[in-house]
């Protein structure tokens, strides 16, 4: 069922390919935010604040309950109130910038998508008006901006995010142990990593994050060839990051390969659902509203801190 | 299967090559980044059965290819066992021996032999050596076919036994010929065999290779590259540098007319033909010098008078020297006092000079410029050995004609009577000529030229004559149609002397002939009529001429071809007696069967031809041709087809009995060539491209040999051609087999 509405939604969204050519990361942010609203019919999702946020005039489908009905006695029109939803609430964008994320069967690397996801998040985040702050990292924390909401945040945050990367290995625990360390407050922390490394590794930076309230949703961004180790002919395969060297026979490799991958995923998977962690997979050729629906998931799901796990998207089968 | 340069098999080790690059291949040429190895294992590398098969068979297509190459480089052969291996094994030597008069020298012929038995002994005992004796032909002593039959044991035995059997002749030296022979014969041997299985070929020749050698033969002759020639020279025991040969020269004859002329000397070329400062002196004793003594021996072999004259000769010098001439009974001067002896002796015939007459029937009332007679006598036809004296004879005239042996020839004119027509018929049937000339008109004459001819043809079977007409000149007539194959005209047939058309004859008789078939026309007007026709008849022949050459009738007796044409005339009428009184050893000397010639031993002559001569196998041509002499053609108008002859072997006087047993007596000297004893260099057959090879016998062995013999089937198989072929077929299907796979 879920799946015949995600292929139905597929044929809404933006073509991936075409997307990546845009060269200015905040146009191809905001394409895609853009078309993740139009496919919302206009459904911004506003919280219930103290604080006011403005005026917007009543369409049909929009909550009554919203109606500032004090306006209407002195217009006699229809607008709805809205209030800044949360407005303390604080969001990070943390990157994967490490030399494996370079690697793309495609026309563009997994660090081109992952940028991008995160400029579209930022930006749709933006949108909301939330506070948004980045971190990037390879082995070590390579970038920190704090969230703030205020103007210029976007254009930093992409501007950050456009620098290339000179990380080679990967140590997620690290930058995320520091995250912890220096956000007090309870923020939404979005992880773009392709997570290729051991999951128990990260069981105890993620843990310390959800132990000081934070929410937290990974987002794996794969390569197509990752998934189904897309090689035809025996080659020589060099690790990106420690530059090892191995022949590889993917007639003799490949069922191990997808074994291994998958219960290294099924892994990943299952500590998120301990964790309480949202948990998106994403291939390079798909489109990036996924991540926002997660998005949407999370900031709809009534306590925001439960350990929803059929909440994640694992629920999806989309590995 | 043998190779000939083996060592290039080597280079198909190389075939590690292409095994190599085919196991390099097996590893992924293809590299490629990854995101991380943690869920990738490495695989040992393995190929596919699908691909392993293909790449099986280029790796064979390549190492083909290198095989190949490296087998056309070392260039194999089949050793096909050739049939005589044993027999040919070793190098097919000819030895020549000099047998020529130079080879008489004191000395020179024991050494000859010591050198042959040397080469016999160093002959290797697959070797084939024929032995040849050669001075102005070659002569098998041990032919080739003769020393390859023999058995390998006996042959060094049979050798010496052939050289053993053979002695120096007189004949003088031409190893020109004996060279192409040999050359010719060891060549059309190999015909049969293969160079290969002939091996090695060389001849190797014993002379004294003096200064007279001829080699003109080897001018046209181009030397070919497989056959070596070594030259073993022998010296005179004595001769070191004190030798003087003396050559008295046949120019200087000796005539009667030198003896009337000047009763008192006789000039004699002598000439020093030492090879180093050795100076001579004639008629003087001198310590300093060596002393020549020239004097006459008389019949006992006793000098008769030595010369008082002195005169020196110095080395390689000549000299004249004149000397009294010889007494009558002399027939030999000799030059004593040097050491080669054997050119001492110069043999002198005494001239007999024959006497002969020509007479001509023609009216001597006549005017000189108007008669056949006055022009016939102008005509100098005697010679050193004959006299020829003119007989003038009135027609009509009782007296009986001479014979025919006297007189070879009688002219008749237009004057003739039928009376002496008659006898000049009897003339012609007991062997003599006749020419007889219309010379004037026939309404002029006593009788009708046709009844003449009637006359003349009395007892023959058929009658000769014919229509005799007056032939309507328009200003003149000229020769056409001259027969130069016949021998009247044979010695003017040259361009330079065979023009005709400035004899311009006035008038002259057409003769219409009823048997045309019964003469031989030599000569005709431009109107066709028939201008100087003969016929045999009995054994004497008519000569029938048309026209006068009187300068009424024409321009004939003055122009350059009268002499010459009536001397011939008469040369053929004359009996033909060979009265050259001086010849030279190794002429052929030839005689009619009636007569014999006596040697200067008491020996008759044996004719040599028409008898096969020298070599045993071979046709005629051949024959004459490694004889050196050709048997003179018999002419198709002469009487050679009947003549015997018979080579001249030694020198002195020689007497000829004629069919009435007259002796005729004639002298054999030696060849002068023989007498230039000076040693020859060797640049002089390099000079004509012989490959002359020195020093010490090269017996090539049996490697070098092997090798010649697979060099030569090598080079016929020609395998590394095929094998070329090969490496460019299989790269051909190698390369479209990638280009299909998309290598």
């Amino acid at each position: 069922m879920r799946e015949s509405e995600t292929n139905n939604n597929r044929d809404r969204w933006v073509d991936m390919s075409i997307l990546m050519r845009i060269q200015d990361l905040q146009l191809r942010a905001s394409a895609v935010v853009d078309g993740f609203h139009n496919g919302l019919h206009r459904s911004p999702l506003h919280g219930f604040s103290v604080e006011f946020s403005e005026y917007r005039p009543y369409s049909a489908g929009d909550d009554p309950r919203s109606i500032d009905w004090k306006l209407f006695a002195r217009s006699d029109r229809y607008y709805l109130k809205k209030f800044e939803d949360e407005t303390n609430r604080r969001c990070y964008v943390v990157v994967d910038q490490s030399k494996s994320m370079e690697f793309g069967s495609l026309a563009y690397k997994k660090l081109d998508y992952a940028r991008t996801l995160a400029a579209t998040l930022a930006y749709f985040l933006t949108l909301q008006r939330d506070a948004v702050g980045l971190l990037t990292f390879d082995h070590k924390v390579v970038d920190f901006l704090p969230a703030r909401f205020r103007t210029g945040q976007l254009k930093r945050i992409l501007s950050m995010l456009d620098r290339s990367p000179r990380g080679t290995s990967t140590d997620i625990s690290t930058p995320l142990n520091h995250l912890a360390e220096i956000v007090r407050h309870r923020s939404l922390i979005l992880i773009v990593s392709d997570f290729l490394v051991d999951p128990e590794t990260l069981r105890a930076p993620l843990s310390f994050l959800r132990a000081r309230r934070h929410d937290v949703i990974l987002l794996r961004v794969l390569d197509p060839s990752e998934v189904d180790l897309a090689i035809s002919e025996p080659t020589m395969i060099r690790d990106m990051e420690s530059g090892r060297e191995i022949f590889v026979d993917p007639a003799t490799v490949k069922l191990d390969y997808e074994t291994r991958f998958k219960q290294h995923e099924q892994s990943l998977v299952s500590l998120a659902g301990d964790l309480g962690i949202g948990w998106t997979s994403l291939k390079t050729n798909e489109p990036m509203d996924l991540a926002l629906l997660e998005l949407l998931n999370r900031q709809q799901r009534p306590n925001l801190g439960g350990r929803g796990r059929g909440f994640t998207n694992t629920a999806r089968g989309r590995g | 299967m043998s190779f000939l340069t083996p060592l290039y098999a080597l280079a198909g080790l190389a075939i590690a090559i292409p095994l190599l690059l085919h196991l390099v291949r097996k590893q992924p040429k293809k590299h490629q980044v990854f995101s991380s190895l943690m869920f990738l294992e490495a695989t040992t590398p393995r190929l596919t059965s699908a691909r392993r098969i293909d790449q099986w068979l280029l790796l064979l297509l390549r190492s083909a290819a290198i095989l190949f190459l490296a087998l056309a480089f070392s260039r194999p052969y089949w050793n096909v066992a050739a049939t005589h291996e044993s027999q040919h094994a070793g190098v097919s030597r000819m030895l020549l021996l000099d047998v020529s008069a130079s080879m008489r020298r004191e000395g020179v012929w024991e050494s000859l032999q010591e050198k042959a038995n040397q080469i016999i002994d160093q002959s290797g005992p697959t070797d084939s050596l024929s032995i040849y004796a050669y001075d102005q032909s070659l002569k098998p002593l041990l032919s080739i076919d003769e020393a390859i039959d023999t058995p390998l044991a006996q042959r060094k035995e049979k050798s010496r036994i052939a050289t053993k059997a053979i002695s120096p002749g007189w004949m003088a030296t031409d190893l020109g010929l004996a060279l192409t022979t040999a050359a010719d014969l060891l060549q059309s041997d190999r015909g049969a065999a293969t160079e290969a299985q002939m091996g090695v070929s060389e001849i190797v020749v014993i002379t004294d290779f003096q200064g007279g050698t001829n080699l003109e033969k080897l001018a046209d002759h181009s030397w070919p590259q497989s056959i070596k020639v070594r030259l073993e020279r022998v010296a005179p025991t004595s001769s070191s540098n004190a030798r003087a040969n003396v050559v008295i020269s046949k120019q200087i004859a000796l005539a009667p007319t030198d003896r009337t002329q000047d009763g008192k000397s006789l000039r004699v070329f002598v000439s020093n033909e030492s090879s180093s400062d050795n100076n001579a002196v004639i008629g003087n004793e001198s310590a300093r010098y060596e002393n020549l003594e020239l004097a006459w021996l008389d019949t006992n072999g006793r000098p008769i008078e030595s010369t008082r004259t002195a005169a020196p000769v110095p080395a390689r010098s000549n000299l004249i020297v004149s000397i009294p001439p010889p007494p009558e009974d002399s027939t030999t001067l000799r030059l004593s006092g040097d050491k080669a002896t054997f050119d001492n002796d110069y043999f002198i015939a005494p001239i007999v000079q024959s006497e002969l007459s020509l007479v001509c029937i023609d009216d001597s009332k006549r005017l000189p410029e108007d008669s056949l007679a006055y022009f016939l006598k102008q005509i100098p036809l005697g010679s050193l050995n004959r006299q020829v004296s003119f007989i003038d004879r009135e027609p009509g005239s009782d007296l009986p004609l001479p014979s025919p042996k006297e007189t070879p020839l009688i002219v008749a004119s237009h004057f003739t009577s039928p009376k002496d027509l008659q006898a000049l018929n009897a003339f012609v049937a007991q062997g003599g000529h006749v020419l007889w000339v219309w010379d004037t008109k026939e309404n002029e004459t006593s009788f009708g030229y046709a009844q003449g001819l009637e006359a003349l043809s009395k007892n023959e079977s058929k009658s000769l004559g014919g229509q005799v007409s007056e032939a309507k000149v328009r200003q003149y007539s000229m020769l056409e149609k001259v027969d130069f194959r016949h021998p009247l005209f044979a010695d003017l047939a040259d361009s330079k002397f065979n023009d005709y058309s400035k004899i311009r004859f006035w008038s002259h008789r057409t003769l219409d002939l009823s048997e045309p078939d019964a003469w031989q026309v030599l000569a005709r007007f431009d109107d066709r009529s028939p201008a100087l026709i003969s016929r045999n008849q009995a054994t004497g022949t008519l000569w029938l001429m048309m026209a006068g050459w009187q300068p009424s009738q024409s321009q004939f007796a003055l122009s350059s071809k009268f002499v010459p044409l009536i001397a011939g005339l008469f040369r053929i009428a004359s009996p033909p007696v060979s009265n050259d009184s001086s010849r030279t050893v190794g002429e052929v000397v030839e005689w009619s069967p009636g007569e014999r010639i006596v040697d200067p031993n008491g020996q008759p002559l044996v004719p040599s031809f028409p008898e096969p001569m020298a070599l045993a196998t071979g046709d005629a041509k051949e024959n004459a041709a490694i004889d050196g002499q050709t048997k003179p053609e018999a002419s198709a108008y002469g009487s050679g087809g009947s003549s015997l002859s018979a080579i001249l072997m030694q020198p002195g006087l020689y007497t000829r009995y004629d069919v009435d047993q007259k002796p005729f007596r004639f002298a054999v000297n030696l060849n002068d060539s023989e007498s230039q004893t000076a040693v020859a260099g060797l640049d002089r057959l390099d000079q004509y491209g012989v490959l002359v090879h020195d020093g010490l016998l090269a017996v090539p062995n049996a490697v070098a040999g092997n090798h010649l013999r697979a060099v030569e089937l090598e080079s016929r198989q020609g395998w590394w051609q095929w094998l070329v072929m090969g490496v460019l077929a299989v790269i051909g299907l190698e390369s479209i087999l990638c280009i299909g796979k998309g290598f």
